[in-house]
């Protein structure tokens, strides 16, 4: 299944692009994703343990299981106000 | 209401949509973006959002104020793009039937947004750029 993920802010500038489609099996998890998207941008390796996901808007945690189409955004740590 | 925008924002246009004449008590704060971060001079500073998602939690947070305090009244505004020193990036405006209530509700305001609301503020230095919070 294909997903489309966004990075913003300080992930946006590691992996070096706004967004990308990747395409993973089925049922794949967060988590699945989170080992993918580190093998193909090492420059968020260092921050692994720190990448929050929304899933269509949502805060999700890395057991979520994926579904074809959904729109993931990598979030760094907030600070707005 | 809820604002996510580039243009500069306008807290007297902003507290005059949420004034209402059964209300006695209008707050109003205000986030201005300041010059030293860890004595450090801040020259320009850099806000970016994921605005569909920003949007709906700042919505959240204005259903969760009306449903504890039964505040109506509410204008969250953030600014976006390049802000000078000095500028205002934030604007709550609340006002209910009472002080305690707007006073509590426009301070769950601000912490929630601090907590939730996918909105990043880039400080810029004389030598180098930085995220806040970056881990």
């Amino acid at each position: 299944m294909l997903i489309k993920i966004k990075f913003f802010a300080l992930y946006k500038e590691k992996a070096k692009t706004k967004d990308t489609v990747v395409e993973i099996p089925n049922n794949s998890t967060i988590q699945d994703l989170c080992d993918l998207l580190i093998e193909n941008y090492p420059n968020l390796s260092k921050f692994k343990n720190n990448i929050i996901f929304a899933v269509n808007y949502e805060y999700q945690d890395n057991t979520y299981i994926l579904s074809d189409n959904d729109e993931i955004a990598l979030i760094p740590p907030v600070s707005g106000g | 209401m809820i604002k996510i925008t580039e243009k500069k924002l306008d807290p007297e246009l902003i507290t005059n949509k949420v004034k209402n004449p059964e209300n006695g008590a209008v707050i109003t704060f205000l986030g201005t973006t300041r010059k030293y971060t860890d004595n450090k001079k801040v020259i320009l500073l850099e806000y970016e959002a994921y605005i569909p998602m920003a949007e709906l939690k700042l919505k959240e947070i204005v259903q969760n104020i009306e449903k504890k305090w039964n505040i109506y009244d509410i204008y969250i505004a953030h600014r976006l793009g390049k802000v000078e020193i000095g500028e205002i990036s934030l604007v709550v405006a609340i006002s209910s039937q009472h002080r305690k209530s707007a006073f509590a509700a426009c301070q769950y305001a601000i912490d929630t947004l601090k907590l939730t609301v996918p909105i990043w503020k880039k400080e810029f230095f004389q030598e180098e750029a930085k995220w806040v919070n970056e881990p």
